[in-house]
């Protein structure tokens, strides 16, 4: 198996159980994953499904759960991390990824709010799993 | 000495060594230069001592392009001029506003930064400002308790202003002007043309007339145009009876690249956890010095943008503020009030809180410099006013750059918000769109009249030389902002009472040349 596939299924064992639409055992990891933390403190669930909206038809390439959930975590070692140190640690790498993201200048206009592209995806996640 | 102009006999010739033309900050800052020394100054002043709506009448004019604020408003015709409405805001140009820079064309000043300093520092005591200095950490070393926000100063750095009580000329520089023994203040004195030699290079009189019906004729060595930047290129194209283009104006540079500073809300800054941001706030009469954001110059010349500001404002509720150019009155009269209310409110109202609240919200106000453009002018109009006098047409015109710039200014100040974990930045609706370069109604301006006599060492390109002299006419010179080849981003008060004060200098040479001393 790929690496990379393997990274993703891994994930998918180890939290995306709501993201399916079952149970509520991995909600807090999803709401991680699919909310900015920064911008959830900033404003309303609905700016964010806006933005998330703005995001998809923005990108129309990855306007489907899979391939966001793949981009949130592409290139950080997600799901293992997860695996060996639990789930509190996917909010410090999405801090990070965001971050890096402001650093490097991947940053995109949604709705006017100047956002890290990893946040534009969650957003984007959110506003699928949440329609 | 001070004569009201209307009570003279008819055709009175009044006769000195020095003329000067507009009692504004310019005019008094030169005049006071002058007094007690040996030379005869005379101050004419359109306007009398309090604003009145006949002369402001006679600043009405007509505007196209860009929607502008009206002309008869935003310039005050009294003793004192439009610092009797004056915010009272001030900062040094920096260096970069003097170099040329290739990406914004007709740029360059004639002079350095350098060649201002000294005159900055002259300036302040006369608009009563505290100590010249900004640099930021002088002042946090002066008051800890300020806190910059946490960027990267290689992206996003400080500008400094101090704030004037503001000091209004007309009220606190009167008496000196008027008991000054060498100075003869004219008011009601509305200097309708000059006349010049009959090659037109040499100003022999000025023609002054005022709504009591009389005129007078004033002969000097020296005329110092210091209106403002409408009414001395409207008084130089409407001299045009020995010369049909009007006078300075030989290679049609008199009354183009009108500059302003756009200011306009653009943003807004949410913030993760609430801060006063006391360094970044102003209170009408109580703040002295505020810092702005800002772009340093080595990225300002990476991006090959403008030169602009950002200040902070406070915000309780997540809706814009009306604009400014919406909410500006139409008369004069109305805007010196306005400042009058809200000082009396001041001094009525509680002493300000020591600790200031905390917001987790603040609007993103930016002051952005206006690229010099030729087709942004100032002509005269069919329509004469009551004294016999053209009217001046403003065409205001911006270029794509003046946008681009503003939204690569809030691009770089999300970024390090985004960063420096601080929080996001949200901009407004007509700043969304980076291909989008048109503008909205409800764009502001400073009401900063800038350009229309430019200055530039070459004849073909500006109108004054770098000693303000007009080119090709010797003994005519323009004071104020109407010189400035750009308009940086601070507003222009300071720099224009700073370079009225050098022009000074340099008239006193030419009138107290050095003795010879023979062997």
């Amino acid at each position: 198996m790929e690496r990379r596939h393997f990274l993703r299924y891994a994930l998918v064992a180890a939290l995306p159980a709501p993201l399916l639409g079952c149970g509520n055992r991995h909600a807090r990891a999803d709401r991680t994953l699919q909310l900015p933390q920064v911008l959830s403190q900033l404003t309303d669930e609905a700016t964010v499904r806006r933005i998330g909206k703005a995001y998809r038809a923005q990108v129309p390439t990855e306007a489907n759960q899979e391939t966001l959930t793949d981009r949130l975590l592409e290139g950080s070692p997600a799901a293992l991390v997860i695996r060996s140190f639990g789930k509190s640690m996917l909010g410090p790498l999405l801090d990070h990824k965001i971050r890096r993201d402001f650093k490097e200048g991947r940053i995109v206009v949604l709705e006017g709010w100047l956002l890290s592209q990893t946040e534009a995806r969650q957003c984007a996640l959110y506003s699928l799993v949440t329609v | 000495m001070h004569i009201d102009a209307r009570t003279l006999e008819t055709h009175s010739l009044i006769e000195g060594d020095l003329c000067i033309i507009g009692a504004g900050a310019a005019g008094i800052s030169l005049a006071l230069e002058w007094q007690n020394t040996p030379h005869r100054v005379i101050l004419l002043e359109g306007g009398g001592f309090e604003v009145e709506a006949a002369m402001q009448e006679l600043y009405r004019g007509n505007t196209t392009g860009q929607r502008y604020y009206p002309l008869q408003s935003s310039r005050l015709h009294y003793f004192g001029g439009t610092t009797g409405h004056w915010a009272g805001f001030c900062s040094t140009f920096d260096p970069i506003d003097f170099q040329r820079r290739d990406w914004v064309p007709n740029s360059g000043w004639p002079i350095g930064r350098e060649a201002l300093d000294p005159y900055y520092a002259r300036a302040h005591p006369l608009l009563d400002l505290g100590p010249y200095e900004y640099d930021l950490r002088y002042w946090l070393d002066k008051d800890p308790s300020l806190t910059p926000l946490p960027f990267d100063e290689q992206m996003v750095t400080h500008k400094i202003w101090q704030f004037s009580p503001p000091t209004r000329f007309g009220t606190k520089y009167r008496d000196a002007i008027v008991n000054a023994k060498n100075i003869q203040l004219y008011t009601y004195a509305n200097v309708t043309r000059l006349d010049t030699d009959e090659q037109g290079r040499h100003i022999r009189q000025v023609t002054v007339k005022n709504l009591a019906g009389k005129e007078h004729t004033v002969r000097a060595r020296y005329f110092v145009l210091a209106g403002c930047a409408i009414q001395n290129a409207r008084l130089l194209l409407a001299s045009n009876h020995q010369v049909p283009n009007g006078l300075g104006n030989d290679y049609d540079k008199v009354g183009r690249y009108f500059m302003e500073h756009l200011e306009v809300t653009s943003a807004d800054l949410f913030l993760t956890t609430p801060a006063s941001n006391q360094l970044y706030l102003w209170q009408y009469f109580v703040t002295r010095m505020r810092a702005e954001l800002a772009i340093p110059e080595q990225k300002q010349k990476e991006l090959k943008i403008l030169n602009g500001t950002v200040s902070l404002w406070p915000k309780t509720e997540d809706k814009q503020p009306p604009a400014m150019i919406d909410t500006f009155p139409d008369s004069g009269e109305a805007t010196v009030r306005k400042w009058e209310l809200r000082e009396q409110n001041y001094k009525k109202g509680d002493p300000p809180k020591a600790a200031l609240p905390r917001y987790n919200m603040f609007s993103l106000f930016t002051r952005m410099e206006q690229a010099p453009n030729p087709a942004s002018r100032v002509t005269l109009d069919r329509e004469q006013d009551a004294l016999g006098m053209p009217r001046a047409t403003l065409h205001w015109e911006l270029t794509p750059l003046e946008k681009r710039s503003i939204r690569t200014l809030y691009d770089l100040i999300g970024q390090q918000a985004g960063l420096a974990g601080l929080g996001r930045v949200r901009l407004v609706d007509w700043l969304r769109d980076k291909q989008d370069t048109s503008w909205p109604e409800t764009l502001g301006a400073g009401w900063h009249h800038m350009g229309t006599t430019r200055m530039h060492q070459s004849p073909k390109e500006g109108v004054v030389d770098a000693n303000c002299r007009v080119h090709g006419i010797p003994n005519l010179f323009v004071a104020g902002s109407s010189c400035f080849p750009t308009g940086g981003a601070a507003n222009p008060t300071l720099t224009l009472v700073a370079l009225t004060l050098r022009l000074s200098d340099h008239l006193k040479q030419l009138l107290n040349p050095p003795t010879r001393t023979t062997a």
